[in-house]
């Protein structure tokens, strides 16, 4: 379970997330929706302690409030949008080097190595790989640990639609084995077919946490992207669409 | 609460606690591995690894290389001597080069410390160890350029040899010195473009800006007494210091000059060295403590 009360984050003045206040149940496919700049990044990057909340702000994961402390990452997996790994390391040496810091044993290295294909580059710098390849390494460094929650941020997106179908399946999988999982995403069919919960954010405000089923019944809309479309309008009457 | 299918404990114990008999012990093992296995030290061997295989470093080691080779081979082979000579190369491309290589390198490192901040380590562990394994890698880079363009042509039979292996601490520690103030600089500007403005701006004002300025409040206020304001500001720039050290090492009192000659008259050589060496000291970790305080507190 992870409990966010009161989670503001100030930019330079500008108010980027404001009061969210909101309960992320265990074992939940759990989507975060808006759209640009509504703030989906910096509340998964609080969560993650990349970014540091305005003080009132907290993310209580586990039944502790995660502020000034460290341990708690031993639950969470990361996989982020675009990374950008050293490039004068091997993947093997990056891969060894994230084994070591976490001192937990990557149990699901070897089958996701064979899946993605990535002992084809294993011994090669990652300044020398393509986006796809980066991308097979950026899931196999956050789905290797066995962790009961993990944090997704735009995970589809550059790669391609054989990954893609990959990447569903090992979630939708984790899914099954009722580990919590938190994921941005642009891509309304994603949401649609892998979200059980999602919330939804416009310009640093939650406006509602609801199923997407009851989102397009509520709506009466024939698919997530009209009910969507729907909600924008209302929540931003003064946005010309 | 949900029950984790796996222990959280670390999976490498220390040997002594893994082994329940003596004679079990693996004799590969027998080297106790807390020290390795620390995060510091972990991060700190991944990025030294890194930054050797970068080409800058090797440019670096190759001016460091060719530069001293030309000045012993062009002047003296007294290492005394000549640790004069190199004193004002280190005293040129060390900063520059720290702040520059330092600067880039840390933040180009950025994005992937966020992965790391998302490990069950912290931000003060990653921060040290970034600064110990890049400040490692330009050591090695000055100390294998330096030491082998210059110990070719001195002559290790002769006395001065303390001092050479001086001017070489020197530059490890001025390379500290500067390593932390473009780590603290990337942490604190807001635009990545302004880094590189900001950090050759500071490279000038100590190289070359703050002597202009010494010399016009000595010009300005030279009915004033001023020998301890001068040597305070002598204090005040990590160049100056490594200066002043290394001339009073090897006792050059014509190439000292005012502040020089002020350390020897009110300090003496033993204090000077002492006190000279502390600053140089504090002149390492200020800066690299105002670092670790801005990295702390930066949204990544």
């Amino acid at each position: 379970m992870i409990e966010i009360k009161n989670l503001s984050k100030t930019y330079q003045k500008q108010k980027v997330l404001d009061n969210i206040c909101l309960n992320i149940p265990e074992g939940s496919l759990f989507s975060l929706m808006g759209p640009n700049g509504s703030g989906k990044t910096t509340l998964l990057k609080s969560l993650l302690g990349t970014l540091l909340p305005d003080p009132g702000s907290e993310i209580i994961i586990h039944g502790k409030l995660i502020c000034g402390d460290d341990v708690y990452k031993r639950e969470l997996s990361y996989m982020p949008q675009f990374p950008r790994f050293p490039a004068h390391l091997k993947v093997a040496e990056m891969i060894h080097l994230l084994q070591k810091l976490r001192k937990q044993k990557p149990i699901h290295k070897t089958q996701l190595m064979e899946e993605l294909g990535i002992d084809l580059f294993w011994e090669k710098n990652l300044g020398e790989l393509s986006g796809g390849m980066i991308q097979k390494v950026n899931i196999l460094q956050c789905f290797m640990f066995e962790t009961p929650i993990i944090i997704l941020d735009e995970p589809t997106g550059g790669l391609d639609p054989q990954v893609t179908y990959f990447l569903k399946q090992w979630v939708k999988k984790l899914h099954q084995q009722k580990k919590t999982i938190v994921f941005t995403s642009h891509v309304m069919a994603e949401v649609d077919e892998l979200a059980d919960q999602m919330a939804l954010l416009v310009e640093g405000k939650l406006y509602a946490v609801v199923s997407p089923d009851r989102f397009k019944k509520e709506k009466k809309a024939g698919s997530l992207e009209e009910a969507l479309h729907q909600f924008w309008k209302q929540a931003n009457p003064h946005e010309k669409n | 609460m949900k029950k984790i299918n796996q222990s959280y404990e670390p999976q490498d114990k220390p040997w002594t606690q893994k082994r329940g008999k003596l004679w079990r012990i693996n004799p590969a093992r027998l080297v106790p591995r807390r020290g390795t296995e620390h995060p510091v030290c972990i991060i700190a061997l991944f990025e030294f690894r890194e930054n050797i295989r970068n080409k800058w470093l090797f440019v670096y080691a190759l001016s460091f290389l060719f530069l001293s080779a030309l000045i012993t081979y062009m002047g003296t082979s007294d290492p005394l001597q000549a640790s004069g000579s190199l004193l004002n190369l280190m005293l040129l491309l060390v900063p520059l080069f720290s702040l520059m290589f330092g600067s880039i390198s840390f933040s180009e490192s950025l994005p992937f410390s966020e992965i790391l901040v998302a490990q069950p380590i912290s931000r003060r562990q990653i921060f040290l160890g970034k600064w110990l394994g890049l400040g490692s890698g330009l050591s090695l880079s000055f100390l294998l350029g330096m030491g082998l363009g210059s110990l070719m042509q001195l002559n290790l039979s002769q006395k001065g040899f303390g001092s050479y292996f001086f001017l070489l601490l020197l530059g490890v520690l001025l390379t500290f010195v500067f390593l932390s103030m473009s780590f603290h600089m990337v942490n604190v500007a807001r635009r990545r473009e302004l880094i590189f403005g900001i950090v050759l701006l500071n490279w000038f004002f100590f190289f070359v800006l703050y002597d202009l300025m010494v010399m016009g409040v000595a010009l300005l206020l030279g009915d004033y007494p001023l020998e301890i304001p001068m040597l305070i500001l002598v204090f005040l720039n990590p160049i100056d210091l490594a200066r002043v050290l290394l001339l009073m090492q090897i006792d050059l009192s014509a190439l000292m000059g005012y502040s020089g000659a002020l350390f020897q008259k009110y300090l003496g050589h033993g204090m000077g060295m002492t006190l000279g060496s502390a600053a140089l000291l504090i002149w390492v970790f200020v800066p690299a403590w105002l670092g670790l305080r801005s990295f702390q507190r930066k949204d990544l």
